[in-house]
């Protein structure tokens, strides 16, 4: 390593699960490494969950809500949080994120379905039709590439699956087993997988599969198995679920430093191209400044290229920002002719991954489906039904309990999330509206490709299709209403493309910016294309091969992939 | 009073085992939003009521069908269903709004709703991993 004339060997901006595995893998190697962090420390779960239990509207950040944390660290909560570019519904980003220490995996899903071989050679595979996006393109990597850090991140963040049912899935082998045996399908799951599993739709086979999860289904690395709480958005209020803060610890006890409420507002270019020195504010609006030899940002995909262009750094190809996308997610609702028991385990628990890849992604977007155990609480609460029952029908005592009983036992939510396509109209530019730091906030052009939604209708139909092969009845479909309506999925992805050219990405393969050699670049910010899967699995992978390459530039010469 | 509620509330719920202690802060809450008033009849008329002889049939019939208390029965019901209180009932006809008034975490894991539906509070199973697999152990007969 070089000798100490920075402050540090590595500055990590951003304490989220790609900022925090690259700092521990460095750490760990023996580098100096500094985290910031623009917002604060999470009081212990209990206080979580108990601030959930009594917020008003239970939407993702609501167990996170903090004043001065909120103004000066803003964690926008959907669309009505953002600076959007346009006021038309249908052209709202509607994702948020959680500017906390671990970042937004404090409210995640906790699924890590990986990317198909295919995903990564959209344009070699499927260019060239007429309703194919120009925009798509292939990533500088393979699935094969990628394939050893995925088994990396599976066992950093301890990835319960089904090796029969995952190996090998549309020509995208594993070559290690999954840390842990999968989380079990729910009652629900299992029996809606006896009434389709084999039967087809638009040619392709209903095969119901658990969905792989960074949920602990044994005792994994300290960690309890997984009780079925069922909030894990937006909290595990028992640490079953991994989330990002588990390596911040890992890496501040490996040694790294951890700088909280630490909100970067520059980062310094030196004569010779490379980036040494970030600036930050604290809460008290301070100003102060770290260097290191590399820099890593690790920001979300929308703070990432906001904060690049707040320093007008690594945009010489003039991507940073652009390419901002999600996942397209809808859903739909009905009543099975049984009791299926919802509102117990996990809120997914299964999938179906039929309609990931095949031919017609020349012509539309694949998707994933979900099987649900959280009933209709996303339509509609649990009070409405009650309130329903008692002014409308009448309704007390017994005769409520089993009217509620026989309804509510029966829901079922079906989702869809579809791929988002890389569009340079859709993007993440700075307002001129500030944030309690006086920083520049983001502001957000996000209109979904037609070969996007056309894959969402094929999504719905599916969901629709799904709902008859089990005899559902009072089917909800919010596509009657409007076919182009869409919710978000929570999975900010784009803005700092990964490429071969530098004339058109952000990154080359390993993350490192075209323009500033010692400027990495991590986290889904890096994506070219997105595929349907979630996407924290790949970025894990990906930040893990990152602080490789970081290891390397700084002269470290092994790195230990570790097992808890 | 508080013994009027508590037995008001058995009738409501279809529930026999209701804590004391939560039943005072339900009422206290109550007492101190729009729908007291309406609260004090509610309790007044049962009071009224003849205990022991078809109990449920004689609070539908007097309390529940008349039309400007039945928002009050639905709130008290929330209450021990949910912890929640909704302003928005007392309107005609009751808006089914997402905003609701929690009270404690303790009220709000205490919600019967979802043992009523074999379930459990969001954020308090209690099972051991698994448990979804199966239908549920607590299934009302």
């Amino acid at each position: 390593m070089s000798p100490a004339k920075n402050d540090f060997d590595v500055v990590i901006v951003g304490a989220g699960v790609a900022g925090a595995m690259v700092a521990y893998r460095l750490a760990k190697a023996g580098a100096r490494v500094v985290m910031l962090e623009a917002g604060i420390r999470n009081p212990a779960r209990p206080q979580i969950a108990g601030a959930y239990a009594i917020a008003p509207i239970k939407s993702p950040h609501s167990a996170y809500v903090q004043i001065e944390a909120d103004a000066k660290a803003p964690s926008p909560d959907g669309a009505a949080d953002y600076e959007q570019a346009f006021p038309e519904a249908d052209r709202q980003y509607k994702s948020g994120y959680e500017r906390r220490t671990g970042g937004s995996t404090w409210h995640w899903l906790g699924h890590t379905p990986r990317m198909l071989r295919s995903d990564f050679e959209m344009k070699s595979r499927y260019g060239g039709a007429k309703d194919f996006p120009l925009a798509m393109v292939d990533w500088p990597i393979t699935y094969d590439d990628l394939e050893p850090w995925y088994c990396d991140a599976e066992r950093e963040m301890g990835v319960a699956g089904s090796d029969e049912e995952w190996n090998d899935l549309f020509d995208s082998p594993r070559s290690q087993p999954f840390p842990m045996s999968m989380i079990w399908p729910s009652y629900s799951d299992m029996w809606i997988a006896e009434k389709i599993n084999g039967k087809k739709f638009e040619g392709l086979e209903y095969r119901v599969r658990s969905t792989p999860s960074a949920r602990n289904s044994s005792l994994y690395d300290g960690r309890p198995p997984c009780a079925g709480n069922s909030i894990c958005v937006p909290v595990c209020p028992i640490g079953a679920k991994y989330d990002g803060y588990v390596h911040v610890k890992k890496a501040v006890d490996a040694g790294a430093a951890l700088w909280e409420q630490c909100a970067v507002n520059g980062i310094d270019k030196d004569a010779d191209g490379s980036v040494h020195t970030i600036r930050f504010l604290t809460y008290g609006n301070v100003p102060g400044k770290v260097s290191g030899d590399i820099v890593v940002i690790a920001a979300n995909a929308i703070e990432t290229p906001k904060l690049l262009l707040i320093a007008k750094l690594a945009n010489s190809s003039g991507q940073v920002g652009c390419n901002l996308m999600d996942h397209l997610s809808k859903s739909t609702y009905g009543l099975a002719p049984e009791k299926l028991f919802p509102f117990r385990g996990p809120p997914s628990t299964s999938g179906i991954e039929s309609f990931r890849d095949g031919p017609f992604r020349s012509n539309w977007a694949g998707f994933r489906v979900s099987l649900n155990n959280d009933g209709w609480s996303r339509k509609s609460s649990p009070q409405a039904q009650i309130i329903q029952l008692v002014t409308e029908k009448k309704l007390i005592g017994a005769e409520l309990q089993a009217e509620l009983f026989e309804s509510v036992t029966r829901q079922v939510r079906l989702s869809c999330s579809v791929e988002v396509t890389p569009d340079h109209n859709n993007k993440v530019e700075l307002s001129n509206n500030t944030d309690g730091l006086k920083i520049p906030k983001p502001k957000l052009t996000f209109s979904p490709s037609d070969y996007s939604l056309r894959g969402l209708a094929h999504a719905t139909k599916t969901l629709r299709d799904i709902f008859r092969c089990i005899g559902a009845t009072n089917i909800i479909d919010p596509n009657d209403a409007d076919p182009r309506a869409f919710d978000g999925a929570g999975h900010i992805m784009g803005t700092c493309r990964m490429g071969k050219d530098p004339s058109q990405s952000v990154v080359d393969a390993h993350c490192r910016s075209h323009d500033h050699h010692n400027l990495f670049i991590v986290g889904s910010s890096v994506f070219p294309t997105v595929g349907s899967p979630n996407p924290t699995l790949t970025l894990a992978a990906l930040a893990l091969r990152a602080a490789q390459d970081v290891g390397k530039q700084l002269g470290i010469k092994k790195q230990r992939q570790t097992k808890p | 009073m508080i013994d009027d509620f508590m037995a008001l509330s058995r009738v409501l719920t279809g529930v026999e085992d209701l804590d004391v202690n939560l039943g005072r802060q339900y009422r206290d809450r109550l007492a101190s939003s729009p729908f007291q008033p309406q609260l004090d009849e509610i309790l007044e008329r049962f009071h009224g009521l003849k205990k022991g002889e078809n109990l449920v049939a004689q609070v539908k019939a007097k309390i529940v069908e008349v039309d400007r208390l039945r928002p009050t029965v639905c709130q008290i019901i929330l209450l021990w269903y949910t912890s929640t209180v909704q302003d928005n009932l007392r309107m005609e006809p009751p808006a089914a709004s997402l905003n609701f008034r929690y009270g404690t975490p303790e009220e709000y894991f205490s919600g019967l709703a979802w043992k009523i539906i074999g379930a459990h509070p969001p954020g308090l199973s209690g099972g051991y991993f698994g448990h979804w697999r199966y239908r549920p152990d607590n299934e009302p007969k």
